[in-house]
């Protein structure tokens, strides 16, 4: 039998890598957690990993003119801004992650209260011995597909 | 619990102009001017040999001058070696730490007199530098890549902020023209022109060029213009405090030994602190209207002194977005929520208001070198307590009770703290 991951900043971004948004979920208390925490959030008590629908809405949301340098680096500017959001998991939590699928420069095109749905961006964050490149996994959101 | 053992009196203050500086004065150079600054405002003046310890704040000179360990260089300055000289970090509310810190030694009966400053040097980095490394105050690990940056998390707020209570930008507007009015005033701030002044900077800029002449019919034209762009939605250029090098310091001494250094001391008569998740999106219950922060900050100094913010005459709040003031306003306590925008379209905030808030012209136009932020907030309510702000930014109402609020980060740590005339 496989032995359960530790719940672990590295774990939660190898999920996210293998597509799968993994919270975590308080055996005593059932409070629950994403980013997932291995300490509870509310009680500290060790937490389990729980899977998320990926399902959410926007609590709220910027579109960023003046941008990060991890997003400058993939071509937005001033011109091409991008959107951040906040949103609240349909499990409860709220996490933060880039909104895609969008029309950026269209503030028509998203709202809060706008139903969202997990998607997994990935990062260059280095090259590797042979010059490889070297991907993060974030997590992301997208309109609902109809 | 909640209490100062014994109290606390604030006997000197003064800051180096704000600005953009470097190279020609560095950290070095602006911190000896605060000193010189904060001498002239020790009325019987001050020897190093009197101060016990320097308590310092900065955020990140690591970042953005390569330099660490700042406070026994600092301490060297003003001739304070080998006394205890400790740094404190807490991103843009760095000397706001520092000073509940020293307020505490002296209360706790270690120290009797001690030195509380902040510095700053921005300037070396490049704009996308500066961006870089006050992104370290935001959580890197979650928030970082999702491409936060600090105008989009207080964007992000205001955005919160507009759907629940319908605020709009137009609120936002006009505590941008109040702010940039009060620091036209302010000898010491980084930018002292009003918005008016800069649409007729940008008019005759045309007209010397040939150009069509702008035709804003007033202020807030001007502000939803190209002139004004977008930092973050809603957030524009205007609504953002300041790349700034600087340096503040403050003399705080014991009751015993207060008067040796002026006839009229002020007194710190509440001090509070609080924190909260550095992330936006981990905050409690979701709520990112309001800084959990800013109001246990808040309770502890109300508590701490026995007063309330109605007693309040004079504040300084920590605006280094024009929606930070608006829910600062609110979260201590001097309006219920959603209702801070109504009472600064009445008037109240102004100088000559019920109210005077950021007289120094705040953050977003006295300038905003995150570390030296929390000293220099109060050497403004020193200043406009003793009656020595300069010219038409004195306050003419009597001040009693002056409050700062100092925040870091998206609201992960706020200080507030309660200076009074009066011994409470």
């Amino acid at each position: 039998m496989a032995t359960t991951p530790m719940i672990t900043v590295q774990q939660y971004f190898e999920y996210l890598r293998e597509k799968k948004v993994m919270g975590a979920k308080c055996p005593k208390c059932g409070n629950i957690d994403l980013p997932p925490r291995r300490l509870c959030s509310e009680c500290l008590a060790e937490s389990e990993w729980m899977e998320f629908s990926g399902k959410g809405i926007i609590q709220t949301f910027t579109a960023i003119y003046v941008g990060a340098k991890v997003m400058t680096k993939k071509g937005y500017d001033r011109k091409h801004p991008y959107v951040f959001a906040v949103v609240k998991m349909e499990e409860g939590p709220s996490v933060s992650g880039q909104l895609v699928g969008i029309d950026e420069r269209d503030p028509n095109t998203y709202y809060i209260g706008m139903p969202v749905e997990a998607t997994f961006l990935k990062t260059e964050i280095r090259t590797d011995k042979e010059g490889n490149p070297v991907f993060r996994w974030d997590i992301g959101f997208q309109p609902v597909s109809t | 619990m909640g209490k100062l053992n014994r109290r606390v009196a604030l006997v000197g203050a003064g800051m180096s102009r704000f600005g953009v500086h470097y190279p020609k004065l560095r950290s070095i150079d602006l911190w000896q001017e605060a000193w010189l600054e904060a001498l002239k405002l020790t009325d019987k003046g001050i020897k190093p040999q009197d101060i016990d310890e320097l308590f310092l704040g900065n955020f990140t000179a690591d970042l953005f001058n390569h330099q660490g360990h700042m406070a026994p260089q600092m301490a060297n300055l003003i001739g304070l070696n080998p006394k205890p000289a400790s740094r404190f970090e807490g991103a843009c509310a760095s000397s706001g730490i520092a000073f509940r810190q020293g307020v505490m030694s002296i209360a706790s009966g270690v120290n009797d007199v001690v030195c509380v400053g902040g510095v700053e040097q921005m300037h070396e980095l490049n704009t996308e530098g500066v961006t870089g490394a006050l992104a370290a105050a935001a959580d890197t690990t979650y928030e970082y890549y999702a491409g936060a940056t600090f105008p989009g998390l207080y964007a992000a707020i205001a955005n919160a902020h507009f759907h629940k209570y319908g605020t709009t930008s137009k609120d936002l507007m006009r505590i941008a023209i109040k702010d940039y009015e009060n620091g036209k005033h302010n000898p010491f701030a980084q930018v002292q022109r009003t918005i008016p002044e800069v649409m007729e900077k940008y008019r005759k800029r045309a007209i010397q060029k040939g150009q069509p002449e702008p035709t804003w019919k007033d202020e807030f034209e001007f502000l939803e213009s190209s002139k004004n762009p977008l930092i973050a939605s809603p957030l524009r250029l205007y609504d953002c405090s300041l790349i700034t090098d600087g340096a503040a310091m403050l003399f705080l001494a014991s009751e015993e030994r207060a008067y040796d250094f002026t006839d009229n001391p002020l007194w710190i008569s509440g001090i509070g602190q609080g924190s909260d998740s550095l992330s936006l999106h981990d905050r409690k219950d979701g709520i990112i209207t309001s800084l959990r922060a800013t109001k246990a900050a808040a309770q502890q100094a109300y508590s701490m002194s026995g007063l309330s913010s109605k007693d309040v005459d004079i504040v300084e709040v920590h605006d280094c977005f024009t929606i930070a003031e608006l829910i600062a306003l609110e979260d201590l306590g001097f309006y219920a929520p959603g209702e801070a925008a109504k009472a600064i379209e009445r008037g109240e905030t102004k100088r000559n208001g019920k109210l005077p808030v950021n007289t120094s012209g705040g953050l977003k136009t006295k300038g905003h070198p995150v570390g030296a932020t929390g000293a220099g907030q109060i050497v403004e309510i020193f200043k406009q307590m003793r009656g020595y702000a300069e010219g038409e930014r004195q306050v003419k109402k009597p001040l009693k009770v002056g409050m700062t609020h100092n925040l870091g980060g998206s609201g992960a740590t706020a200080v507030v703290s309660l200076i009074t005339k009066e011994k409470i």
